[in-house]
């Protein structure tokens, strides 16, 4: 990737103050940084990449982008890692479990045999020693994401190693986490997104850097009136009933059954419709039953567009669904960050999510949206929002505000230059 | 007379490890977790974004409302009066010796459900030049009126508290430009009883408009 954009590009948005620091900040790093991930596409951590890398080139630092190989096997083993690590678990649950977390732990045991079996440390072990081989690992600051690459450590020669974790490990299954602690306690740092997904067990530094959105993607971007409705056309959506929406994958902690419930609770009092569109992995067997569950709950209802992306949805798409709705839903049972809230924030739509995860980070109970706890909760929110017009308008823009001043990519940039800064001195008060 | 250059600082957050889930652990590990920390917990809301002003202006404060149901408690952590705490470790003093009192008289039995921690934050402050440079009290208080708040936020309460070197830098340029009573007044400005760093900006550019009225 050899794109550079300049941070003034977001002069608009964020203001100049923020912006000459950026470049203030960058005028004293020196040396070579180097991300390494699993994917140039598809996923959080590519998107931010994707957007974050040309920004620090725009600051003319040398930045290098590297994604590790593997196959089937390998990333079936550090797709395990990742929802044992995450607390998520799978396997054939009852659609309404929404209501009956508790079932799921029962599961967890089984899921854990099953998945930490020798040769899937092995596998993990196999593909970080070929990536090693093959990859010249040799900046100055070298980011790696997530658990995939973890491994890589042993070929660290020189620089600032960085092990920036996504997702949350608070509760990790403990071989899974132990076999991976052996690894991120070589790291020089590690970076996490919330206190509550860190670990008190690492032994080496842990930054604090909240994920982003760029409001200049295709995904956040303003639309006109004309490009929402070629979408909404597209998928046969009228806008004569106001919008419900929820983005997100066929998962079960999504708790897709959930927000239908909750829309048809208030359905019997006001006519809107719903808008449920999500994706399904392609390695993700159980997304396509998710699937099949929420199109048998939805029941042919006229007024619920349950969109499957396939070919996935592009980012204009999604950005009309958001931009089309009265209400943004994320009504998660267990969420990661959850940054789906911010591009609806940022939107100006008041968001209704699960209080679990990063979501109440971003959703400031009665200031931006609604924490809300079940069905019941969540209908009588939405009902709220679309009877008072002004009160989501109000939430709407104190969302946008929030999202402004926390969750751009512009501060995502400017924090990483600080742990650079941060790491090579090591004072807590450091003097350019 | 030399130009005055002004600085700023960007923090960046660092998980100290340490956490407290009631009263007795949050007071082990104010007694001696790293004192930017301390200035962290006590001042960073000032820096942050809000839709109304704070209830609880400090994290102690907050937390102690928030989590351990205890608002005497946090009222009186909320105004801790620092007017003549000038450094972090006698600001450590006056939060300990606030909470110890209170429990003479009273017992905090509130405690944090999982999730709910009281996470010690370590804070790494990276100060820089900006490019605002002043030869004048003219152009410094055009410069007052519109540079970052950082800034204001970096002279008035940061750089007293981190050892107070740019802070005197500034007292010095004011007073070396004949400003004495102007100086007395901006060291004076109590920065802790602000809503927010714009009402405190528009206090200083006051003072300082006011100095001009009455000597110029």
């Amino acid at each position: 990737m050899n794109e550079k954009r300049s941070v003034w590009d977001y002069e608009d948005i964020v203001g100049r103050g923020l912006l000459e620091d950026l470049e203030l900040l960058a005028e004293d790093i020196s040396g070579k940084v180097q991300h390494v991930n699993s994917t140039y596409t598809g996923g959080g951590v590519a998107e931010i990449l994707n957007r974050l890398i040309p920004l620090f080139k725009g600051l003319e630092i040398e930045t290098e982008w590297n994604i590790i190989r593997g196959d089937d096997e390998f990333f079936s083993v550090t797709k395990s890692f990742h929802n044992q690590l995450h607390g998520r678990v799978g396997g054939p649950v009852d659609i309404h479990a929404h209501e009956q977390v508790g079932v799921l732990e029962d599961l967890e045991m089984e899921i854990k045999e099953l998945s930490m079996k020798r040769r899937m440390l092995e596998t993990y072990l196999h593909w970080n020693q070929v990536n090693a081989e093959e990859m010249t690992n040799d900046g100055d600051f070298v980011f790696i994401h997530d658990p995939q690459p973890a491994a890589l450590i042993h070929t660290k020669e020189k620089g600032h190693w960085i092990w920036r974790c996504h997702i949350d490990v608070s509760s990790p299954d403990p071989l899974v986490w132990n076999f991976l602690r052996d690894f991120v306690s070589k790291y020089d740092a590690s970076i996490f997104s919330t206190p509550l997904f860190s670990r008190p067990d690492l032994g080496i530094r842990q930054f604090l850097v909240p994920p982003s959105i760029d409001p200049l993607s295709d995904k956040n971007i303003e639309l006109s009136p004309g490009e929402i409705d070629k979408v909404l056309d597209k998928y046969e959506i009228t806008t004569d009933k106001p919008i419900i929406t929820q983005v997100s994958r066929f998962d079960r902690l999504k708790d897709l059954p959930g927000v239908i419930d909750a829309y048809k609770l208030v359905k019997k009092r006001i006519d809107c419709q719903l808008i449920l569109a999500g994706g399904v992995a392609s390695d993700d067997p159980e997304g396509m039953e998710v699937y099949r569950e929420v199109l048998k709950k939805a029941d042919g209802e006229a007024d619920i567009h349950l969109l499957l992306g396939s070919p996935p949805f592009t980012d204009i798409e999604i950005n009309a669904f958001q931009r089309a709705s009265t209400v943004i839903m994320q009504k998660s049972l267990k969420e990661g960050f959850g940054l789906v809230v911010s591009e609806g924030l940022w939107k100006g739509k008041p968001v209704i999510g699960g209080a679990t995860g990063g979501i109440p980070l971003q959703v400031i109970n009665g200031v931006t949206g609604y924490l809300v706890h079940s069905v019941e909760g969540a209908a009588y929110k939405i009902a709220n929002l679309l009877k008072d017009p002004e009160l989501a308008r109000k939430l709407g823009e104190n969302g946008r505000e929030h999202v402004r001043h926390n969750f751009l990519i512009t501060r995502h940039l400017k924090d990483y230059l600080l742990v650079m800064h941060s790491l090579e001195n090591p004072s807590s008060i450091i003097r350019l | 007379m030399p130009d005055f250059t002004f600085y700023k600082a960007r923090y960046q957050s660092e998980l100290t490890g340490k956490s407290a889930r009631d009263i007795s652990e949050l007071i082990s590990v104010i007694k001696e977790v790293d004192e930017s920390s301390i200035f962290h917990h006590i001042y960073h809301a000032l820096l942050d974004y809000h839709f109304l002003p704070l209830e609880y202006p400090n994290d102690f404060a907050y937390w102690i409302a928030d989590v351990l149901h205890e608002p005497a408690l946090a009222e009186r952590l909320a105004d801790p009066d620092l007017r003549e705490i000038h450094d972090l470790e006698a600001l450590r003093a006056r939060i300990m010796s606030i909470i110890e009192n209170y429990l003479t008289t009273h017992d905090v039995v509130g405690r944090a459900r999982s999730g709910q921690e009281f996470h010690f934050i370590r804070c790494i402050s990276v100060i820089f030049p900006t490019r605002y440079v002043a030869s004048n009290m003219g152009e410094a208080l055009e410069i007052l009126k519109e540079i970052d708040l950082d800034s204001i936020f970096y002279y008035f309460i940061a750089s007293r508290m981190l050892g107070g070197e740019h802070y005197k830098e500034f007292s010095r340029w004011v007073l070396e430009n004949d400003s004495r009573a102007l100086m007395e007044s901006l060291d004076n400005l109590y920065p802790y009883g602000f809503a927010n760093l714009n009402a405190m900006r528009t206090e200083i550019v006051k003072i300082v408009e006011r100095y001009f009225w009455e000597h110029l």
